[in-house]
């Protein structure tokens, strides 16, 4: 998807000057072209001797209007070269061009006599500034040169005054060719022309042509009443004695070279601007060829450093994006003349100026994704979705002017526009961009070790801003320079400092890391040979290669050291791994079990012997009691066994016998269970009370038991219960066959177990002293009872009946 | 270059614009000969020599065409220059393509002399008329030369060992790498590195000081752990593996630098592991061990009652349940019998802990039950596994009592079998329990409680009569 909007954006941006129109002018065969200086009577005159021919101003080159078919204004140092080489057909000279100083009688009485004077003056100097003039005085104050430092130093000089008026034909002071003063003077102005006695150059100014022009016989008097013959007596031109002072360029091809880096050394070293950017078209070549170089190189290295390919690819993008802008910038130089291709070359410089900044920030972003992954997110949307819009904007400027206002009527561009609103708002954006991605990269890194460093790329950001503000502005210093290019060398410095500071992870120093460190690692080419390999790796490499042939991923060397390898394109990595660090971990805890399983085996040894020794001393205990609780019962069962045989109601004795065992099972179990529980059910009890009444039923005694309990009973209670029962109802059994009613009752807080009998309780075998004590012990009480026809018996336990629900 | 003047504008800036393209493609070039062998022999440093030079020749190219746009741009017809700039360009190119053509026994590398050749020295004379498309053949030339050199290095660097090698293999590594100098900047990490970094502390660092404090002070993310006891470096990262991390200083050109590296151990640690799960077992048990030993004697207090509980509530139970028989049938001999088991039952009383082995418990049950006409059937062999067959036997005993007691048998039927996997036994009667619920008294819940003990289960079933199930696993943990 992504790539296929960007296919489509690229194709947008190629037709965009075809859907606007930029086709190839048509030219015209009868044009002659004049120089656009201030004053140029030639173009007058050329007006009144070529009636057929359109007479037009230029700022361009002859060989440009050559290339279209049109003639030109030249000079001889330019025309004839031209013809001897072919460049052009016909050389027709018109007049002569003596380079003077004109000075304005009416604005100065000042003397000037020759080149030195124009610095002894305090009036400011006009100066035409193209190679010829300076030409002029060089080889007045230097015959060997026609681009001296003599020459260059005197209006270096002058400038230095802020007297030097580049192009300006106003001042009191002009250095001009004659025709030009003259024809000023012609207009009414006052100028004295000046051969200055040092000497100056005399150039034949003329018309080249590659078509043949026909002129008019009368062609010579019109050119004289159009001022143009310098060496006529007509007193509009110094004497002809003076022009004897000026020479003539004898050596076109020594005028040439000399002059060829005219531009430049004007720009530098006279108007002292251009100090550190490109002045000439040779320049303009070189540094922007010299920059593609460094950033290619730069990106060379990039792609083995950075780490994420995310951020590997926007530095890529940036890379190339200003390669990009470089090569547009050295297309457009190139291209002379206006037309609506120029200006949409221009247009694409924004595709740049845009692009760069949104790199930063997308760079940035990606970085700070793992802070802020929503923000991350919005934002990049918002500012790719900006930046298309505004370069779509920028493209399409013809149709609605809101980033710039262009006066199309004027023929240069770069002269004729302002900035539109849109622009600012471009602008803004621009350095927003570049600010966010600054604050967002520097607040990820903060911890970076080399965070002092931080000073560089926010000074880089800070003069950049600044630069940017003052081109706009259009401040000289800043408007004079290649602002390409410094925005570039800008970006490629801002980007290398941000990778060398940690701000964005890079990796350098492969191979010397690589070949330093302490992982045994090798690599081996196709035929399993070592070559290049860490300094651990050194020794073994051999051996270790000859192994290769053997592992497939990974295998044992030995017990502490694990082999490797990995196919890489054109070979294999080779590397081990040492394990003798888990190996001794393993050990440790092997050690540290055996002596936690040693130390469970002592543990569960003194455990057994302990309780072995505490099973024996419990089961004597539990000997003892069970002895003590039941020898009574045991000795009277014995005597009751002896007794059988002679009794005479058999069944009712053996009925007595069973309650007793039952007694002593069931006393037994109370008391065991009273070490182990505190409170038993009522309704175990009750079952035990079951138990009882139905053996009592085979000796006689028929008792009917009813609770109406439902709760757990203390465990010395629940013995003295059964206790009583039983008491009761072996008495009970003697006196056979009789009714019970034995009911298990709530008894206030407590318990109450009520026998009802119709027979008299012999009280002294039901509560003994021991056992009324017993009862007593537990806060309950034995109570005898007549009633109507019954006599009762009750156990009472009035609170303690109800333990530990 | 005074035939360019003659040349259309588009052709002039088409040369210029090709011949820049054509510089970025072969310094493009030169970075791929750079990098296309891992150590730089002389070779490969002929090579680098030979495309500089091609550089360099092409600088003067645009140089030469910058000066015919300043000329036409200025109007003025810049001569040509003759200096010794092209010839030691030439010579340049002509020395190293000479030199790789008989080191490299390959005609093709001086191939590039002859349009370097005829574009520097040629004659103004000679070339009149025909410099331009000379100038334009020899950048087209350069241009091709270029993009074959970078497809064959692109091809060489993906099927060879190239500078891009250390690279490769340092992001192969399945070990983490990653070397910083002593302020913490990070020179280089591999991926591994990073990926295992993400994972173990779940953030990216600047600076290898704090990573490294981050990770002994165990300030890691919330799924990663340490997991050495020692001041070693072994994590467990939140996907599960396990990762020693080891530190090492360098010493490179006399600054040092500290090498991080990071073993994905997992597989190693896989018997370590086992031992953990071991060692906690232990701990376990040892914590238990010390648990139980101060409580021993309350144990023992308990296990002793409770023993001595079920054993009466066996004996006595047993006795007295054969007694309720005999007194329900009433007859002197009868009674006669109900004193011998009482006296039977005060003997038991003597002797409390006195356990007697199955078979005996067994033959005097039998014999128990004959005397008071209660037949005991058991059908299969004993077990030879005597903790299992007196348990068995206490049931045995359990249910025939509950059986003559309860439901008034006269016929108890054991039957006892032992299959592949686990012992049974199914105890049926024939008394006149008629189905039902029935309340579970204190026999059954010791029944289950001594079963148990051995993994054994108890099943009752009330639809036809009350029958008895229980079944052991031969493969318990007690065996």
């Amino acid at each position: 998807m992504n790539k296929r909007m960007i296919c489509l954006f690229v194709i947008f941006l190629l037709c965009v000057p075809l859907l606007f129109g930029c086709a190839k002018e048509f030219p015209s065969d009868k044009v002659v072209c004049f120089r656009n200086y201030a004053v140029n009577p030639l173009k007058s005159a050329a007006e009144n001797i070529l009636y057929d021919y359109e007479v037009k101003t230029t700022s361009y080159s002859f060989i440009y209007h050559l290339d279209r078919n049109e003639a030109c204004e030249a000079l001889d140092v330019q025309a004839l070269p031209a013809v001897k080489n072919g460049i052009a057909a016909y050389w027709y000279p018109l007049s002569n061009a003596t380079v003077v100083i004109a000075v304005d009688r009416d604005a100065t009485d000042i003397s000037i006599n020759d080149w030195s004077d124009l610095c002894k003056t305090e009036c400011d100097v006009g100066f035409l500034n193209n190679r010829f003039i300076l030409a002029a005085i060089s080889y007045a104050l230097d015959k060997e040169s026609y681009m001296s430092d003599s020459a260059i130093k005197l209006l270096a000089g002058i400038n230095a005054e802020h007297r030097l008026k580049k192009d300006d034909m106003s001042c009191p002071i002009i250095v001009c060719f004659d025709y030009q003063a003259a024809a000023l003077n012609a207009e009414g102005r006052n100028y004295e022309l000046i051969i200055p006695a040092d000497g100056t150059l005399s150039y034949e100014v003329g018309i080249l042509s590659n078509t043949e022009i026909n002129f008019p016989d009368n062609m010579n008097d019109i050119l004289i009443n159009c001022g143009l013959d310098g060496e006529s007596e007509d007193g509009a031109f110094p004497s002809l004695s003076e022009y004897k002072r000026a020479g003539r360029v004898s050596d076109y091809n020594a005028f040439e070279n000399d002059t060829a880096h005219y531009a430049s050394v004007t720009r530098r070293n006279i108007f002292n601007t251009r100090l550190y950017s490109s002045a000439d078209q040779i320049e303009h070549h070189m540094f922007a060829v010299i920059y593609c170089v460094i950033a290619v190189v730069w990106i060379g290295m990039l792609m083995s450093r950075i780490v994420d390919k995310k951020v590997r690819f926007l530095m890529l993008a940036s890379g190339m994006l200003s390669i990009c802008w470089v090569l547009l910038r050295y297309l457009k130089y190139q291209i002379l003349g206006e037309s609506a291709l120029i200006r949409y070359l221009w247009y694409l410089y924004y595709v740049f100026q845009l692009g760069l900044p949104l790199c930063m920030l997308l760079i940035a972003l990606f970085v700070y994704k793992e802070k802020a992954p929503e923000f991350c997110r919005i934002a990049e949307k918002i500012s790719i979705g900006l930046c298309v819009t505004l370069v779509i904007c920028v493209l399409t400027n013809d149709m609605h002017n809101f980033v710039f206002i262009i006066d199309y009527s004027v023929s240069k561009v770069d002269n004729s526009y302002i900035y539109g609103w849109l622009y600012y708002i471009i602008f803004a954006d621009c350095i927003l961009s570049i600010l966010l991605s600054e604050f967002l990269l520097l607040k990820t890194a903060w911890s970076s070790p080399k965070r002092r460093g931080f000073v560089l790329p926010m000074l880089y950001t800070c003069v950049l801003i600044i630069y940017c503000t003052l081109y706009v502005l259009g401040i000289p210093f800043a408007r004079e320079s290649d602002f390409v290019m410094t925005v570039g060398v800008f970006l490629l410095l801002y980007n290398e400092t941000i990778m060398r500071l940690g701000i964005i992870p890079v990796n350098s120093m492969y191979t010397k890391l690589f070949s330093h460190s302490t992982l045994n690692i090798l690599i081996a080419d196709e035929n399993k040979a070592p070559i290049l390999y860490s300094s651990v790796a050194e020794s073994e490499a051999s051996e270790l290669s000859s192994q290769i042939e053997a592992i497939k991923s990974s295998c044992k060397l030995n017990d502490d050291t694990v082999l490797f390898t990995d196919i890489i394109p054109g070979g294999i990595v080779v590397w081990q791994e040492d394990i003798s660090e888990i190996n001794r971990l393993q050990v440790q805890y092997k050690e540290n079990l055996a002596k936690t399983e040693v130390a469970n085996t002592l543990l569960s040894k003194e455990m057994t012997a302990k309780a072995n020794l505490a099973s024996i001393e419990e089961k004597s205990k539990l000997a003892n009691m069970l002895q003590m609780e039941i020898s009574d019962k045991a000795k009277v069962l014995s005597g009751m066994l002896t007794d059988l045989e002679n009794e005479s109601d058999k069944k009712s004795y053996a009925a007595r016998i069973t309650m007793l065992l039952c007694y002593i099972k069931r006393h037994i179990s109370l008391s065991l269970r009273k070490l182990e529980e505190s409170a038993i059910p009522s309704e175990d009890l009750v079952a035990y009370i079951d138990e009882l009444t139905q053996i009592s039923s085979y000796g006689g005694v028929y008792a009917k038991a009813v609770c109406d309990l439902d709760k757990n009973i203390s465990s010395d209670i629940c013995l003295l219960v059964y206790d009583f029962l039983y008491r009761a109802t072996e008495a009970c059994v003697k006196v056979n066959p009789i009714h019970l009613l034995i009911r298990f009752l709530p008894y206030r807080e407590g318990i109450m177990l009520d026998i009802l009998s119709p027979v008299i309780f012999d009280t002294e075998t039901l509560c003994d002293s021991v056992f009324t004590k017993q009862v007593e012990s537990f806060g309950g009480r034995i109570d005898f009872r007549k009633l109507d026809d019954a006599f009762a018996a009750s156990l009472k336990f009035p609170k303690e009946g109800e333990l530990n629900v | 270059m005074f035939d360019f003047y003659v040349q259309p504008e588009w052709v002039r800036v088409m040369a210029s614009m090709l011949v820049a393209v054509c510089t970025i493609v072969q310094t493009v070039s030169v970075v791929y000969t750079f990098n296309v062998n891992i150590k730089k022999d002389a070779m490969q440093k002929l090579q680098i020599g030979n495309e500089l030079a091609v550089l360099a020749m092409l600088f003067y190219m645009v140089y030469m065409i910058a000066k015919v746009q300043l000329g036409a741009s200025d109007g003025m017809i810049l001569p040509q220059e003759k200096g010794y700039i092209q010839v030691m360009i030439l010579a340049m190119i002509c020395f190293f393509g000479a030199a790789l053509s008989i080191f490299g026994r390959n005609i093709v590398h001086i191939t590039g002399v002859l349009p370097a050749s005829i574009l520097l020295l040629l004659p103004k004379e000679a070339a009149a008329g025909i410099y331009a498309y000379l100038y334009l053949a020899v950048t087209i030339y350069f241009l091709f030369r270029s993009v074959c050199l970078i497809y064959k290095n692109d091809k060489i660097i993906k099927a060879k060992l190239s500078a891009y090698s250390v690279k490769y293999a340092i992001d192969a590594l399945d070990a983490g790498i990653l070397f910083y100098d002593p302020s913490g900047y990070i020179t280089l990490m591999n991926t591994t590195m990073q990926n295992m970094i993400q994972k173990l502390c779940g953030k990216k660092y600047y600076n290898a000081h704090t990573f490294y404090e981050d990770i002994t002070a165990l300030r890691l993310s919330d799924k990663s752990e340490k997991i050495s006891e020692d001041e070693k470096l072994l994590f467990r990262l939140s996907d599960g593996s396990i990762w020693l991390i080891t530190q090492s200083e360098l010493k490179i050109n006399n600054k040092s630098y500290t090498q991080l590296l990071a073993f994905d151990v997992s597989r190693e640690w896989e018997l370590p592991e086992k031992l953990v799960i071991q060692k906690e077992r232990l701990s376990i048990q040892s914590d238990e061990l010390k648990a139980m030993l101060s409580e021993i004697r309350e144990i023992c207090i308990r296990e002793e009652t409770f023993k001595l509980r079920n054993r009466l509530h066996d004996c006595l139970g047993h006795n007295l349940a054969l007694m309720l028989r005999e007194l329900r049938e009433g007859g002197d001999e009868r009674y006669t019998n109900i004193a011998s088991l009482a006296e039977g039952a005060i003997k038991e009383l003597d002797h409390p802990f006195k356990v007697k082995d199955a078979s005996q418990r067994l033959n005097a049950l039998i014999a128990a039950m004959n005397k008071i006409g209660v037949e005991l059937l058991i059908e299969g062999e004993l077990i030879a596994d005597e903790k299992i067959m007196g348990i068995f036997t206490d049931v045995i005993i359990e249910g025939t009592t509950n059986a003559i007691r309860h439901g008034f048998a006269d016929k108890v039927f054991v039957i006892i079998r032992e299959t592949k996997n686990e012992y049974c036994m199914k105890i049926s009667d024939n008394g006149n329990f008629s189905g039902g619920d029935y309340k579970e008294g204190g026999g059954i819940t010791a029944m289950r409680y001594k079963l148990s003990a051995i993994g054994g289960v108890i099943k009752i079933q009330t639809t036809q009569g009350f029958v008895i199930e229980i079944s052991v696993a031969k493969d318990r943990e007690d065996a």
